[in-house]
């Protein structure tokens, strides 16, 4: 059981993303006014995540929960959302595995609301955005996975592209309709994105932004997108999620942002519960390992419904 | 993206086009058209990479071994190093401009307005307008909205120049946005302007310096208009030089100047700029023959002037530089002012001692202008194109100017092809700039031949040369004995490591170095900064940002054994820190140690 403070840290986390996530899209809104209205298809979206750790006096950042970090993207073209997973082993480098999927995140929101992608290509942009890490001056370090899913408005269309053990849901009726693959070298060890130190180079795991899965499908108003890091898919199974997606009775934006919020909290619960037979438990026990209960884990989720609406000419 | 509040307009603008930038060409990281769109840095004040960045700040380029030696005839009120054109959606009458400086501010000198935007201004005779103009400032280290007086501007604009002067700056200036805001009808308080190049004007420079400069001298009566005015314009001039006695200019003779040697009314008149020069050539008898003298042009400079210059002012003075020198024709002709047709038949007539030319961010400089130069100009040692728009193919013809000391192609197309081509034929280079060069897809191929071709480099920019490797290194050092200056700031593929040693071998065989820029190089570590200590004693400029290899034992070395050092950037080396940079800007006074910051 937590202690009753973690718990209040808890709503209150909760409750600051939930204030966040609202930022990229309802910005991009106002500056819209003038540009002619045009009832097309759009992804509304909301993030909420947690970190596994409690005790460490990090500061709350916009868009990171633990070492993940996701963003939520509009251009006229089309919406973008992505989530990244931090490696946590280079906290033995004095390196903070947030900051690389952090730097990856911002840099593919920055490339989509300046105009700097094709939506029917995502590889591209976390290959961009990939390149653009070594372009800072701050000597980067680190390594991430991803998963980034982009609507291109025109197609009616979702691309996803995914680099390791993060992924998507695609949600129809109440049913998945496709569910994005895991990317693994060996159990336990997605493929990732790294920047090594130069003397380490070769010696760390990198996979170029090209092995990226890639996917695309035609989407439908009133299609849900699930898009989470392993946090959330090693805690809780396709029908878990499914079962409470019914909770969402409407595709207004305080309700996704609600069920965004629910979801994740229910991953992070079921994560500390020992005696849960989770996923990962499950996949571990295929792998001869014993093992059981959830998996602490940092968890991001980003909950997108294809909707119709007013967005740019 | 506009926005209105009551009648004024406010909006963001989109970067047309800039003089240089310290990002990639295909990045989105410190380029110049980060200054488009709203501001997305600003209150915060640091280094940051979704910040507009020039290419250079401070004097430390200027006083590098690549450096060129300035032009005469520079009026010293002509500051500017770098632009930047940006547009905006609706034409305003201007009644404010801000810009988001958020890094070393005060690098804004000049800001200029044009009669018509970028799309229209390539079909018709362009005026551009200065709406304020002041010296280079050296700012507080802080972010600040800078939003300086603006002369009233007699058209409506959407089409700004900002000029930079980044001499004083401390480090890097950083613009995160700029904002205009104007009204679609001439401001009430402001008297309508009859928009008449000929009637009297707001932008008295720019009248002075036009009828000047397209006096023709066989229409002397057409100038008379503007005499009276120019020769009191002439006497403010005059009366900013050492000269004593009264000024001639109001008598009906030629007061004491007729009694003057030709040589030292030749020397006077040599402190002049181009357009004071043509103006004083309307005075008198006396003056328009000294003033038409070729003597008086083998060294010319527009570049202050470009608003002004066009084919026709040049048609005005090829008859006067039969002797021409040096020419410095940067910034001029943009838009279609000069054609390939004006440039040819200057050119054509004036080659024949021209030794230097430069045409930075010459838009007009195609291949076929490159021809011209290159079957003309046979006596040319320096040659500028950084920034000009010609086709990769088109620099091919450069191998013709086979005596060239000094070239630069910084930021132009240039291919594999042409370059080594254009090394194999000019085995006297010292100097040459390749940064940025994007279409050369082999470095080590031109370093390669630059180590079997160009025994006497000097200096050499191979800023964000994205192949260059150890191989080229291992060329250069072999081959290059003498050069005093290598930029290799963003060069990924050096690498030094566990296995290489390049850099090392490089700073062993190069002993004359003046000026070794490594930036971004994250494998540069202690064993290239004790090279460094241990042969480089002529090392004045040192510039090692990003590394996490480097210790402070490291920089210390260099900080005591290279004696002549004014220069050293540890930015972003993750174990040098703040501390310790202050400690040494006390022990080592005479070091210029530069430190940037970027909040996370």
């Amino acid at each position: 059981m937590l202690p009753a403070w973690a718990v209040g840290r808890v709503v209150a986390r909760a409750f600051v993303s939930g204030i966040n996530y609202s930022g990229s899209g309802n910005r991009e809104n106002k500056s819209l006014v003038e540009d002619q209205k045009l009832s097309s298809i759009q992804l509304n979206a909301a993030a909420c995540g947690y970190s596994k750790s409690f005790s460490s006096a990090q500061i709350f950042k916009k868009y990171i929960f633990g070492d993940d970090s996701c963003f939520i993207a509009r251009h006229r073209l089309g919406d973008v959302i992505g989530v990244a997973d931090g490696v946590g082993g280079w906290r033995a480098y004095g390196v903070d595995p947030s900051q690389f999927a952090h730097s990856l995140m911002r840099t593919c929101e920055r490339l989509v609301s300046e105009g700097h992608f094709r939506p029917e290509s995502p590889e591209a942009i976390i290959a961009a955005s990939y390149s653009e890490l070594m372009e800072n001056k701050v000597p980067l370090l680190g390594s991430s996975t991803a998963c980034v899913v982009s609507l291109f408005r025109e197609e009616k269309t979702i691309y996803t592209a995914n680099l390791g053990d993060s992924g998507f849901l695609l949600i129809r009726n109440g049913n998945v309709v496709h569910r994005s693959e895991e990317q693994t070298h060996y159990f336990n060890t997605p493929f990732q994105l790294a920047v090594a130190p130069p003397m380490q180079e070769g010696l760390v795991l990198s996979d170029s932004p090209e092995s990226a899965q890639r996917t695309s499908f035609s989407v439908e108003e009133g299609d849900i997108i699930v898009v989470g890091t392993d946090g959330l898919f090693d805690n809780m199974s396709e029908g878990m999620i499914l079962e409470h997606l019914k909770t969402l009775k409407d595709h207004k934006p305080e309700n996704i942002k609600r069920t965004a919020r629910t979801l994740a909290k229910t991953a992070r619960e079921l994560s500390f519960d020992p005696d849960y037979m989770s996923p990962f438990a499950q996949q571990a026990q295929e792998h001869g390992i014993e093992c059981k209960g959830g998996k602490p884990d940092d968890i991001t989720v980003i909950l997108a419904c294809v909707q119709l609406g007013d967005t740019f000419s | 993206m506009a926005m209105t509040t009551g009648n004024v307009i406010s909006q963001y603008c989109q970067v047309e086009d800039f003089s240089s930038q310290y990002g990639g060409e295909n990045s989105i990281s410190y380029t110049a058209t980060n200054l488009s769109n709203e501001s997305n840095i600003y209150p915060r004040y640091g280094d940051y990479t979704h910040a507009c960045v020039l290419r250079t700040y401070g004097p430390w380029w200027k006083l590098a071994p690549s450096a060129p030696s300035p032009f005469k005839r520079t009026p010293p009120s002509f500051t500017s190093e770098d632009f930047i054109d940006i547009s905006f959606h609706s034409k305003v009458y201007p009644s404010k401009l801000e810009i988001y400086e958020t890094y070393n501010p005060g690098a804004v000198v000049r800001i200029l307005a044009c009669d018509c935007s970028p799309q229209e201004a390539l079909e018709r005779k362009i005026r551009w307008v200065t709406l304020w103009s002041g010296p280079p400032d050296q700012a507080r280290q802080e972010t600040r909205i800078f939003s300086p007086p603006l002369k009233p501007c007699p058209f409506p604009t959407n089409f700004l120049r900002l000029e930079f002067c980044h001499s004083k700056l401390y480090y890097y200036t950083e613009l995160d946005a700029v904002k205009l805001h104007g009204t679609k009808s001439p401001p009430k308080n402001q008297c309508p302007i009859h928009d008449n190049s000929h009637s009297s004007s707001v932008d008295d420079d720019t009248k002075f310096s036009i009828s000047s400069l397209c006096c023709c001298p066989n229409n002397r009566s057409a100038a008379d208009d503007t005499l009276k005015w120019d020769k009191l314009s002439l006497e403010d001039k005059m009366s900013h030089m050492t000269l004593d006695g009264p000024p001639a200019v109001h008598k009906k003779d030629n007061g004491y100047f007729d009694s003057l040697p030709g040589e030292v009314i030749q020397l006077i008149l040599s402190y002049l700029d181009v357009p004071s020069l043509c103006a004083a050539s309307m005075t008198s008898t006396l003056f328009f023959h000294h003033c038409y003298d070729p003597l008086q042009y083998t060294e010319i400079n527009l570049q202050p002037h470009w608003p002004l210059v066009s084919d026709s002012s040049l048609e005005y003075l090829e008859s006067r530089c039969r002797h021409l020198q040096r020419l410095n024709l940067s910034w001029c002709g943009g838009y279609s002012q000069i054609t390939t047709q004006g440039f040819r038949s200057f050119i054509k007539e004036c080659s024949k001692e021209l030794t230097c030319l430069v045409l930075g961010c010459c838009k007009f400089v195609n291949s076929e202008c490159i021809q011209i130069i290159a079957s003309s100009c046979n006596n040319l040692l320096e040659l500028d194109l950084q920034c000009c728009p010609t086709e990769s193919a088109g620099f091919l013809q450069i191998m013709k100017l086979s005596s060239l000391q000094r070239l630069n192609l910084y930021r132009t197309q240039i291919d594999i092809h042409s370059i080594v081509a254009i090394i194999r034929s000019c085995a006297e280079l010292e100097h040459l700039n390749l940064g940025s060069c994007q279409m050369i897809n082999s470095f080590d191929d031109v370093a390669t031949e630059l180590g079997k071709n160009c025994k006497n480099l000097k200096s050499l920019d191979f800023w964000r040369a994205r192949t260059i490797s150890d191989r080229g290194l291992e060329a250069l050092g072999n081959n290059c004995p003498l050069l005093e200056e290598i930029e290799l700031g963003w060069c990924p593929e050096i690498r030094s490591g566990n296995s290489g040693n390049c850099i090392v071998e490089l700073i062993q065989k190069c002993r004359y170095l003046k000026k070794l820029f490594l930036c971004a190089n994250r494998s540069v570590s202690d064993k290239e900064l004790n090279a460094l200590a241990q042969h480089s004693k002529y090392l004045e400029q040192l510039d090692i940002l990003g590394t996490r290899e480097v210790s402070i034992n490291g920089v210390r070395r260099v900080l005591d054994n290279c004696k002549k050092l004014t220069f050293l950037d540890v930015s972003f080396c993750a174990n040098v820190d703040f501390a310790f940079v202050e400690v040494c800007k006390t022990e080592y006074p005479h070091v210029n140690i530069k430190k940037s910051f970027q909040d996370s």
